[in-house]
């Protein structure tokens, strides 16, 4: 520890030394002073004035105003951020009061970078993109990373598929570590707002972001280089999403802006299904008895009904505890029993996958007054939230208040204080993921894998159909159940059930200045941000009379706080040297408790939901689920040399309370350096009139990071009790990872060090013909080492992964902006920008003897890899096909027509033969975007703007797990081909049974070596290295019953994976936005002072998607950044929102 | 000027530093989890062990008991489903839940000053290894277990998988020292686990008499790889002073109040609901056995039903004798396709009048197994090594003079009957505790000794080893894989026998399960054992599954072909 101490004091000491040597000597003068106001009559603060010739310098104050002592014969060097340099005269003056003219040059731009600090883009020297809070506020989403989708280079969105307010993926130049959330922080005016992942089964509730009001952002900064990342410490490791809130500001009277919205959602539009033939068994083999009732004679035909014995009537194949295949007769409106016993018609329902969604709507309400005089300024805010999404009970409200207050206490001090209270209620987010065998809540598992097309969504999702005569839900397995519906259980879940979640913010934040003098300013600030979650869940029971159902009842209690300190420095050192920069130190505890309260064996009343209304005792749960103290320093020096070279050096230290073991010791004191350089070469060299503006930029960081807090002091955890021969017991083992009681088991690694990134950075922007057209491009290559890892080993070692420090993972890529004004009159003005991203993602090293880590998100038998020299995103699996090689009789390889086909397997119980799985491992996926791109045009026209942008992702492999399920059970029109003669099939007379058939498929492949297959005359015959076109053409085999065929290509033991991963590319109309601005002398009449209206649709349609029969590309059921697949789709929803805004 | 600067210089420095030297102040103990311990005791390891071992078992239950092998043994027949990856949870349980703490066990007891008087707290733990990896071998083969369990200890993440001669061997071993030390009288006073060791609650005879069925457990299963092994091992239990589990009360019982493995709701129809096999039911009714209403439920054909029929004017199906007075009683055909005739009342009551419809086939006694099933009070008992199995060893080993003249402690006949009034008592106890229908009230004397009369059981030196083995089946019906294991071993019931015949059963029945590759740590040592026991690697369809066998299986006869 002491060694820590030491360097710490000795970098302090350095800066020390630094910033003493950089005080000048002040010479006897006059004392001059003044205000710096812009154009429009508004204080500026902060700009640095300087004596020409000298060191002498000063800075204006939070209302503008200066006073520095100059030879009365001196030249003052006015110099701001975003305008333009002057120099004037002292001349004798006492007063000198300053207008400072923008800077058009484009050359003035600030943008907001770490830590809050204003700077101008031009001395960065890393790429940072600003986007304007109202941008983002007119998309009218809940969730501010959906509005990010498409504007910026280098981020990749991916939206989730968990409905109103559910998580969507968010990551910043690629995926930098092995962990499942790569996503970047964001931080609102100093606080930082965690970003957590959602696992992919259970609700997705979305995480704290949706508690953020974009009405309230004055400005978004994504911080993609590390460089700028550096600066916030672990946390930022994956790049920092920056917020700054609106302020009041100075202005007579009182503000008051009101914005109200309405918008819809439409899910506009579902995957295609077949709607030709409709629900039925595939046939009568051993391993899937069917329905008796189909007759001992019908064994191999389908495409018919069953017969009740006891009535001669047909009837709907209720295939009890099965998938529903869709091998049913076609639909011809026969007249046939449905599944309650009522007559009914046979016909195709193409539309029960949206008949089982409504039109979502919702309305947002915003009213912020503000206010202020030269002294304060103030702006309260208060937003309103409401929707109901496409399912059912899927609701949310969201109430809000947002306030920010500033104040110049005196001369030398200021105050600037900001508080939000959020109150959201959000209540059952669909529940997406692989459940269990059935469809429990999951939608798009629901239609393909047990619902036929038969089945009337609007009919059976009523109340009295999916509830019992006997209470709870139709038991199919119980004889005296007439109602034999499938799957009624998932309606009763949906309707039935509740699940809420309550979520209040307390956000608050103070912050003081204090000018110390005209170059040194210090600030004070704190913080706090608490979340408070109750959690309710409310099932009622499906057993008769309604017994089970649960009660539960949670808290969470999210608490940080955080304060800083900081001096800033900004003086110029000599005429052509500036230096500022910033020394600062921070302090920040986070915990976060939680309990949370069950019934156990059902409810004693059921549907009272109380918690001593349990059958058993009630299960209780609860603890300290993290705790973590971390402590910083950090210090910035920049270097501007004549306004054309900008260099900037910062360093940050911090103390990782979870880097320390039990006894205190530990690794837990790291550090981040970073250096970056900015070179504005147009100022530099005399270019021509076309080139208006020239920058090259550079920057290297180092970025450390800690881990989970507890992770490295495992212990034994109690697991409960349990209840045998009468008594209680206390049971107890290893506490896992990352949950104590339900985690992995594992083991560490001794001594652990904290991760280590490397970044790096170079960039170019340049702008011509008087700034119509720019672009901006980066290369980066970032690298992540001695990473925090659990690898994975094999249970039988006991344990299921040991943490230790491993790998290294490299992201290089290249990010391309460019924008333009193509046309510029009086009236019409088409502006545009193109953004371009493309990011090569390789593992360069993993642990010693390692070169594969699953990465834990599994699709189906499909799973996620890291693998040395490959990518994070290797899709492997063990159920591929296998590609057939003809061999001598030695095994060696030879030459034959048929080689390369995929290997066929028979079965004799299904009479088909169908491709074989490899049972190897094979890579079969990367689940890596080439690139990605948006483009977004506005077109003014007078008043009107018109906002057009368009986002696309191109390559990436998905895993479409109902595509398998689908072909399995015939939904999906890939089925088609070979059911009956009009759709290909073969028509022949069976020698099995002397039945004729004329749903004859020929499966694509060749039989293994040595396949023997038995002929209905009892004999053998070797087809080994026929293709089955072969073998049916000599005669020893009958073409495949086409059910049969798809049956088993899809299956859980025998299906392959080689046709349901698929290209994920796509390009959307991410979104139309159409306002008018109400003229200023239309306003002034309606003593109004604006007006101006707007219409804005969302997630319109997809130009191009790559996947097949119209999936849903945003169907992504986890924002783990290891997933890219989808269990269940939901159908793909549009919103339109209709926003006016007036202000008085 | 210069003055005050560098005096707010020097006090922002100090300020700096100040904070330096709390910079990780506590941090050992704020990133302590406040809920967890580092000593632990070894009576709250043990229990969990214990009790895991029953527990996994909510997975194996539903999807490999009732789906897969109790069908495969015709105790149930139901609509059949293809296997899935959720069998085999007896794996990864073992590993993971049961082992761990047991190698735990033995490490604190080691550390203790005293560990002298920890000897028998650590025999027992070998026991319980035993106890599970027979179970996890029965499936799987070779598989890990010398090299096992030492990734925290020994940094081993790559064990080597152990031939199933070498595992019988070092259990047998193990078994033999865990009866030393729990026998050894020279010891220190020993201490205990007390009440928390929920299984025999520290008394230690009965830890040895489950140590010696155990030994019996894996003499059958060598009976046709290695026959004089399994003799030794039965003569070895026949001499021990002790001696193999000798009475209801040395049974590892677990009785749970709250342990549902199938749940409150409809788990145990998962699925299909199951029902009794044409053959099973056959033979129960025609010995008037007490265990027929505890194993199936009735179905509809009770009270007045016949008032119905006449008024109807409705006939049985013909596969139902009208005069059978336990007509309640009916199975179906193990296969839907051999009889689809009786197959289709499975799926369909049978019509009797407009709104009156009877179930004719006898389901699976649900609350036998599922004793909260739609929120009922009873309680969940497990009787994982019984006394009655151990009654049926005896018998069936003295049966086929495996003795070699060693004192039996009773004739095959006496072991045989023994064997059958515990099973009836055990079964009758296990219905009680879950408020299901029992088969007799009372001490159930009668019952069970008329059923020991009746010509059906009675032994009769014709087929009296054929019936031990009828008995040993119908005994074993809660304990789907020792069912499994014995009509694999056996061949029995035998699909020719005029006593007890195996039904016509068309699909293939793996006779392993299977170990997907581990990944790269384990995979050279894996692939080796695969490739040792001509197991396809990864293979997980049932036309290899049938093919391929373990070593102590490969000599076993097929399915119902039994000598």
């Amino acid at each position: 520890m002491w060694k820590f101490l030491h360097s710490c004091k000795r970098r302090v000491i350095s800066l020390y030394l630094l910033l003493v040597c950089c005080s000048s000597v002040f010479a006897q003068n006059i004392k001059v002073s003044g205000k710096v106001t812009s154009p429009n009559k508004e204080p500026i603060p902060g700009v640095s004035i300087l004596l020409k010739g000298s060191q002498t310098g000063a800075i204006t104050d939070a209302l503008g105003i200066y006073t520095i002592s100059v030879p009365a014969n001196g030249v003052l060097i006015f110099n701001a951020i975003g305008f333009l340099r002057q120099e004037v005269p002292v001349n004798n003056q006492t007063v000198i009061n300053v207008t400072v003219t923008e800077d058009n040059k484009q050359l003035g731009e600030v943008v907001v970078t770490a830590l809050g600090i204003t700077k101008a883009k031009k001395s960065l020297g890393y790429s940072a993109t600003e986007i304007k809070g109202a941008d983002l506020a007119v998309t009218n989403e809940v969730n501010p990373v959906n509005a990010l989708q498409g504007k910026v280079a280098g981020v990749q969105i991916d939206q989730g598929a968990g409905g109103l307010f559910g998580s969507s993926k968010i990551v910043i130049r690629g995926n930098s570590t092995l962990r499942n959330n790569n996503q970047p922080i964001f931080v609102i005016d100093g606080v930082i707002v965690e970003n957590n992942t959602f696992g992919g089964t259970g609700r997705d509730f979305g995480n704290d972001l949706k508690n953020l009001n974009m009405e309230d952002f004055e400005s978004v900064t994504v911080l993609k280089g590390s460089a700028a990342a550096a600066l916030y410490g672990s946390r930022s490791i994956n790049g920092v999403i920056l917020i700054t809130t609106k302020k009041g500001r100075e202005r007579k009277g009182l503000g008051i802006n009101v914005s109200q919205t309405f918008n819809v959602f439409k899910p506009y539009s579902g995957p295609d299904f077949q709607n030709e033939f409709g629900g039925g068994t595939v046939g009568d083999f051993f391993t899937d008895a069917r329905d008796p009732n189909y007759g001992p004679t019908n064994r191999w035909r389908t495409k018919i009904f069953p017969v009740d014995p006891n009535t001669g009537k047909p009837y709907i194949d209720r295939q009890i505890g099965r998938e529903l295949e869709n091998w049913g007769p076609r639909f011809t409106g026969q007249d046939v029993t449905n599944y309650d016993g009522t007559p009914t018609k046979y016909v195709a329902q193409p539309n029960n996958f949206l008949d089982a969604f409504q039109t979502g709507h919702g309305s947002a309400t915003n009213v912020a007054l503000d206010g202020g005089n030269e002294r304060s300024t103030f702006r309260v805010s208060y937003t309103r939230d409401q929707s109901d999404g496409v399912v059912a009970k899927n609701s949310m409200l969201k109430n809000s208040i947002d306030a920010r207050v500033t104040h110049v206490i005196n001369k030398w001090l200021s105050a600037d204080v900001g508080a939000n209270y959020t109150d959201f209620s959000g209540t059952n987010p669909p529940r997406l993921g692989g459940l269990d065998a059935f469809a429990s809540y999951n939608f798009g598992k629901l239609f393909t894998w047990l619902l036929p097309r038969n089945y009337d969504t609007k009919y059976w999702m009523q109340k009295d159909k999916y509830t019992s005569i006997f209470g709870g839900t139709p038991n199919l397995s119980d004889p005296n159940e007439p109602n034999k519906a499938p799957e009624s259980r998932f309606w009763f879940n949906l309707f039935e059930n509740t699940y809420l979640q309550n979520e209040q913010t307390i956000r608050g934040r103070v912050a003081l200045t204090a000018t110390i003098n005209p170059w040194i300013k210090l600030i004070l600030e704190a913080s706090v941000n608490n979340l408070y979650t109750r959690i309710e869940n409310k099932e009622l029971g499906q057993n008769p009379g309604f017994a089970g159902g649960l009660y539960g009842i949670g808290h969470t209690s999210k608490e940080s706080y955080f304060l800083k300190w900081m001096a800033m420095i900004n003086k110029p050192l000599t005429k052509d040297l500036d230096l500022s920069g910033y020394i600062g130190g921070e302090t920040q505890r986070l915990q976060t408790s939680y309990n949370y309260d069950e019934t156990d064996g059902g409810l004693s009343y059921p549907g009272n939901y109380f918690l001593s209304n349990s059958v058993n005792k009630p299960k209780a749960t609860g603890g300290l689920r993290s705790r973590k103290a971390m402590n910083s320093l950090y210090a910035s020096a920049d270097l501007a040399w004549k306004n054309q070279l900008f260099l900037q050096g910062t360093f940050r230290g911090d103390w990782s309370s979870a880097l320390a073991y039990s006894n205190g010791t530990g690794n837990f004191f790291y550090t981040y350096p970073s250096v970056s350089l900015s070179w504005l070469f147009s100022e530099t060299f005399k270019l021509p009139a076309w080139i208006s503006y020239g920058k090259l930029r550079g920057n290297i960081a180092w970025l450390g990071n800690d881990t989970d807090p507890f992770t490295i002091n495992p212990g034994f955890a109690f697991n409960g009790y349990t209840q045998s021969n009468g008594l209680d017991l206390p049971i107890s083992t290893y506490s896992g990872y990352k949950d104590p009681v339900t985690g992995k088991i594992i083991a560490l690694q001794p001594n652990l060090q904290s991760e280590r990134k490397i970044a790096k950075e170079v960039g170019a922007e340049m702008r011509f013909l008087e700034n119509r057209i720019g672009f901006d491009v980066s290369l980066y290559q970032d690298n992540t080492k001695r990473q925090i890892l659990d690898i994975a080993t094999p249970p039988e070692s006991g344990l299921q992964g040991i943490i230790i420090n491993a790998g290294n993972i490299q992201n290089r890529g290249i990010e391309v902006m460019i924008d333009g004004t193509p046309i510029k009159t009086k009236h019409f003005e088409w502006s545009t920008n193109l953004n371009y991203s493309r990011n090569k993602n390789m593992i360069v090293d993993l642990a010693t003897g390692r070169t594969e880590y699953d990465l834990g998100a599994n699709i189906g038998e499909i799973s996620t890899w890291a693998v040395v020299g490959k990518s994070y995103g290797t899709l492997r699996t063990l159920i591929h096909s296998k590609t057939y090689q003809a061999t001598d009789a030695n095994g060696k390889p030879i030459d034959d027509p048929n080689n390369g086909k995929p290997e066929l397997a028979w079965r004799s119980d299904a009479r088909t033969g169908f491709p074989v799985r490899s049972n190897t491992l094979q890579d079969v996926g990367d689940i890596n975007a080439k690139f990605r791109a948006g483009w977004g045009n506005t077109f003014r026209y007078k008043n009107f703007s018109l906002n057009v942008l368009l986002d696309g992702k191109f390559g990436g492999d998905f895993v479409l797990l109902t595509y398998r399920y689908g072909t399995h059970t015939g939904v999906f029109p890939n089925t088609l081909a070979g059911r009956d003669a009009d759709h290909g099939g073969i028509t022949w007379t069976s020698a099995y049974d002397q039945q004729t058939y004329d749903d004859g498929l020929i499966p694509d492949g060749v039989f293994a070596k040595g396949q023997m297959i038995t002929q209905p005359n009892g004999t053998q015959v070797n087809v080994g290295g026929m293709t089955y076109q072969q073998a049916y053409e000599k005669g020893y085999v009958e073409p495949s019953h086409a059910p049969q065929f798809y049956y088993r290509y899809g299956s859980s033991s025998t299906g392959v994976a080689d046709y349901w991963i698929k290209k994920n590319s796509w390009i959307s109309l991410r979104q139309v936005s159409l306002s008018y601005q109400f003229s200023p002398q239309l306003c002034k009449k309606m003593m109004l002072n604006n007006l101006s209206v707007a219409i804005v649709g969302r997630d319109l349609l997809y130009l191009y998607n790559s996947l097949p029969y119209n999936y849903n590309p945003a169907s992504n059921n986890s924002n783990n950044t290891a997933f890219s697949g989808e269990e269940g789709f939901l159908p793909m929803i549009r919103s339109i929102a209709g926003t006016i805004k007036v202000g008085f | 000027m210069k003055n005050s600067v560098n005096r707010y210089i020097k006090y922002s420095l100090l300020a700096a530093l100040l904070g330096i030297a709390s910079c990780s102040k506590n941090f050992g103990d704020i990133n302590t989890d406040p809920s967890l311990v580092t000593k632990p005791d070894v009576k709250f390891l043990l229990t969990y062990s214990q009790d895991k071992i029953v527990t996994y078992q909510g997975t194996e239950w539903v999807w490999e008991s009732m789906e897969q092998l109790m069908r495969f043994t015709q105790s149930v027949t139901s609509s059949p489903y293809e296997i899935t990856g959720n069998v085999n949870t007896r794996y990864n349980n073992y590993y993971l839940q049961i082992l761990p703490n047991l190698f735990e066990i033995r490490k604190q007891a080691d550390e203790m000053t005293n560990k002298d008087q920890f000897q028998r707290i650590k025999a027992v733990t070998y026991i319980l290894q035993v106890l599970h990896g027979i179970k996890v071998t029965d499936m799987n083969g070779s598989i890990p277990y010398s090299q096992a369990i030492e990734g925290r200890y020994q940094t081993m993440y790559s064990p080597v998988f152990d031939e199933q001669p070498a595992l019988m061997d070092n259990w047998l071993s193990q078994l033999d020292n865990a009866i030393k030390a729990l026998t050894d009288n020279s010891q220190p006073e020993q201490i205990g686990y007390g009440k928390s060791d929920i299984f025999y609650q520290s008394d230690w005879v009965k830890w040895v008499k489950l140590a010696n069925t155990l030994k019996l457990r894996i003499a059958a299963r060598l009976e046709n790889a290695d026959n004089a092994k399994c003799r030794t091992i039965f003569q070895q239990v026949l001499k021990d002073p002790t001696g193999p589990i000798s009475g209801d009360d040395s049974q590892v019982k677990y009785l749970n109040s709250t342990y549902a493995p199938f749940g409150s709701s409809g788990d145990i129809d998962y699925r299909s609901r199951r029902y009794a096999t044409t053959s099973v039911m056959t033979f129960l009714k025609k010995s008037n056995d007490p265990r027929l209403p505890i194993y199936y439920e009735k179905n509809d054909l009770v009270g007045g039903y016949k008032d119905s029929l006449t008024k109807y004017s409705v006939t049985l199906p013909a596969f139902i004798n009208p005069a059978d007075p336990l007509i309640m009683f009916q199975g179906g055909p193990a296969d839907w396709t051999t009889n689809p005739t009786v197959a289709a009342y499975i799926s369909n009551p049978f019509n009797i009048g407009p709104i009156t419809k009877y179930n004719l086939i006898s389901a699976i006694n649900r609350k036998f197994f599922s004793p909260k099933l739609n929120n009922a009070t009873g309680n969940f008992m497990d009787v994982p090594v019984t006394y009655a199995e151990t009654c049926f060893y005896m018998a069936e080993f003295i049966q086929k003079g495996y003795a070699g003249g060693i004192d039996t402690k009773g004739t095959a006949e006496e072991w045989y009957n023994k064997g059958i009034s515990s099973s009836i008592q055990t079964n009758n106890a296990i219905a009680i505790a879950a408020v299901s229908t029992t088969g007799y009230s009372g001490d159930g004397s009668t019952e069970i000794g008329n059923y020991l009369k009746n010509p059906n059981v009675k032994f009769n030196g014709v087929n009296n080893l054929e019936r031990i083995y009828i008995q040993e089946y119908l005994s074993f019906y809660r304990q789907a894989n020792e069912a499994f294991v014995f009509c694999r071993r056996t061949g029995y019931p035998k699909l020719t026998s005029t006593y007890y015949a195996r039904e016509t059963f068309n699909e293939l029945i793996p006779r392993r399960f299977w170990l997907l590759d581990p990944g790269e740590v384990n995979r050279a040592n894996w692939s080796a054992a695969m490739q040792q026991q001509g197991f396809t690697p990864n293979a997980q369809d049932v036309p290899t599954l049938s093919s391929q066998r373990i070593w102590y299986d490969k000599n076993a006869p097929d399915f119902g072909k039994g000598q």
